[in-house]
């Protein structure tokens, strides 16, 4: 009988054992993140109301550690935020967040509209890609996300480079995008499908278009050839614009094509030999007037293919936003096509 | 109490003991059901614990239609007795449209394989609920887990095709060589003015504005028709008739060969008011290639 009640209280304490009595890492940070601690900063960040997605990566980088990725919802925004977990005496906690000015930066990008932010546009349309490259469910999005959350630098690229939600070096950074192409193109493989190289820009409306250019360079010569831009709609959730795609054509072949010039001081339209010419430039566009300049030089030729935005190589990113937001309302069906200036350092 | 009684007494006592202790520690295992509640746990305790329970007893913690029989750590651990020496770890988890996918890691002497499964919630519980079917051989139990994420299953991606983005495409025709659609950087230039000379009633100042103004434009001809590393220089004559309001622009001179851009400074050039009747003007144009710009 004392055998009997032995038994009993091994198996019970075996059983005890195996039922999960020691915390698992990633039971650790699913506690952390809604507890004290170090993430209390963090849902601070949203006074509206943040909200964690979910945990995008956790992956073991030794026996007692483990690096994270938790993708939370920001401003409406997909938004990651990185750490180290750490066991100590059989406990694991969190070891360390990414530096504050990183995630910071991230919502800045996002929410703020008196700092560094994205611009803003009333024709963008609903996307549900943010910072992460992936969506709400965390699911890889059909773009990779190329974003800048930090102050452009008087030479090279910006402050804050991420692709897909992941710190690049101005260096190499080109390679990260490739990664990332590589990444969509074998889950299209997976499913027999053929991926499509795109690109979404998630920049400040402050960067010249001088560094958005030299950024649309680099993805070009990775291959991507379809770019967009993530800006914020009149409701701050995300948004996306085409910035279009040049398709070669051979002469004759093709319908004609609009081609805009702006300027700091004018927009000049032309096609064929009909022209326009807008005062004001990007500083101040008009949608009203932009759409009858465009109703004037379509005016001998009413089906276009389309409108080339020659590249333009002076202004912010918020200008041209601007542009294409007038663009858009003169002229809701017009495919347009920004093309990208030349890179000043190849 | 005879002795008997004594005996059946204490006996019922440890039978109610016993039974009491079985029922505490059902509810101890019931208790630390909820506690371990993440896909971790959930997966370290099959692996490690559950893995070769009988089919029938496995079934429950896998989805509806999968077979447990095949579950790939079954067959990569060399039975029931290699539970207690392999070297059982979860080494990545992921969370992905809502499931756990999980990496483990299983070592043996004979070896350490990597496989990849996903859990479900499924009536409340985690749930097996698909599996890699290809385990990968590992070198050691130490080698790091990539920091790159790996490619999904196709199962659990379909954003990638379900919120595809869609731009817009504008046909560009490029006779020159000049290719931004490429992905090759497109040539710039600078152009310059040299001071025109008019015929008739009408003074060169009346045209310096108007043709610095279409500056920008003729660059924008040259960056999508030229690719010559060379610059050039086209002459051009703006003439306005008595007859018209428009601008006649006739091309005079040019070192670049290339029609369409020659037609696209011509169509530029038109949007130049010439501002007296019987006035003749010849603009000539440098255009050279920025430093650095030059095409291949």
């Amino acid at each position: 009988m004392v055998c009997g009640l032995a038994f009993l209280l091994g198996a019970c304490a075996s059983g005890g054992a195996d039922g999960g009595a020691v915390e698992t890492p990633l039971a650790a940070l699913e506690r952390a993140l809604t507890g004290p601690g170090p993430f209390e900063p963090v849902r601070a960040l949203d006074p509206t109301g943040m909200k964690w997605l979910g945990v995008a990566d956790l992956r073991a980088t030794g026996p007692d550690t483990r690096a994270f990725v938790v993708d939370a919802l920001v401003f409406d925004w997909p938004v990651p935020v990185r750490g180290r977990l750490r066991q100590t005496d059989g406990v694991w906690a969190v070891e360390s967040l990414e530096p504050a000015a990183t995630w910071r930066g991230r919502a800045r990008l996002v929410g703020d509209p008196e700092g560094v932010h994205l611009p803003e546009a009333r024709s963008a349309r609903p996307t549900s890609i943010g910072l992460t490259g992936r969506d709400t469910a965390l699911r890889p999005s059909s773009a990779v996300v190329v974003a800048v959350w930090g102050e452009a630098q008087p030479e090279g690229l910006p402050m804050g480079l991420e692709v897909d939600g992941t710190p690049a070096e101005p260096a190499t950074w080109t390679t990260a995008l490739a990664s990332a192409r590589a990444l969509r193109e074998a889950v299209a493989s997976e499913r027999h499908a053929t991926a499509t190289a795109q690109v979404a820009f998630a920049v400040p409306t402050t960067l010249p278009m001088s560094m958005l250019d030299r950024l649309r360079q680099g993805a070009l010569e990775a291959g991507f050839e379809d770019h967009f831009l993530l800006v914020r709609r009149p409701n701050g959730g995300p948004g996306v614009l085409s910035l279009g795609r040049g398709v070669p054509a051979l002469a004759g072949q093709a319908l004609p094509v609009i081609d805009l010039t702006a300027s700091d001081r004018a927009l000049e339209l032309a096609l064929g030999a009909r022209t326009a010419q807008l005062p004001g430039g990007t500083e101040r566009v008009d949608a009203a007037q932009l759409g009858g300049a465009l109703e004037a030089v379509r005016i001998d030729t009413p089906t276009v293919a389309g409108l080339h935005l020659a590249p333009i190589d002076s202004g912010t990113v918020g200008r041209m936003v601007l542009l294409l937001d007038a663009l858009r309302a003169a002229a809701p069906e017009l495919p347009v096509w920004v093309e990208p200036a030349a890179a000043r350092n190849p | 109490m005879t002795p008997r009684h004594t005996r059946l007494a204490a006996s019922t006592v440890a039978v109610a003991v016993a039974f009491a202790l079985a029922l505490a520690c059902e509810r101890t295992e019931e208790a630390a059901e909820p506690a371990a509640d993440d896909v971790e746990s959930v997966a370290l305790a099959l692996l490690r614990t559950h893995l070769f329970d009988s089919i029938d007893a496995l079934r429950p913690r896998f989805a509806d239609g999968l077979d447990p029989g095949v579950f790939p750590p079954r067959l990569l651990l060399d039975g029931p007795s290699a539970l207690a020496t392999a070297r059982i770890q979860i080494v990545r988890v992921r969370m992905l449209d809502g499931r756990g996918l999980v990496t483990a890691r299983l070592g043996e002497a004979s070896g350490v394989s990597e496989t990849d499964f996903w859990l479900e919630r499924r009536e409340g519980l985690w749930r097996v609920s698909g599996f890699d079917s290809t385990p990968r051989a590992v070198s050691s139990d130490d080698v790091p887990v990539p920091e790159v994420l790996p490619v999904p299953p196709a199962a659990l991606a379909a954003a990638a095709f379900r919120d595809r983005l869609q731009g817009a495409q504008v046909p560009v025709v490029r006779t020159g060589g000049t290719d931004a659609t490429s992905g090759r950087p497109a040539s710039a230039a600078e152009v310059t003015f040299r001071r025109p000379t008019v015929s008739g009633a009408c003074r060169p100042s009346d045209f310096q504005g108007a043709l610095e103004g279409r500056r920008g434009p003729l660059a924008a001809c040259w960056a999508r028709h030229v690719r010559s590393p060379r610059g050039g220089r086209v002459t051009w004559r703006l003439t306005r008739t008595p007859d018209r309001e428009a601008t006649d622009v006739a091309l005079v001179e040019t070192t670049v060969l290339d029609a369409p851009f020659v037609d696209c400074t011509l169509a530029t050039l038109a949007a130049v008011r010439v501002p007296v009747v019987n006035c003749s003007v010849e603009a000539a144009a440098v255009f050279s290639p920025r430093a650095g710009q030059a095409a291949e």
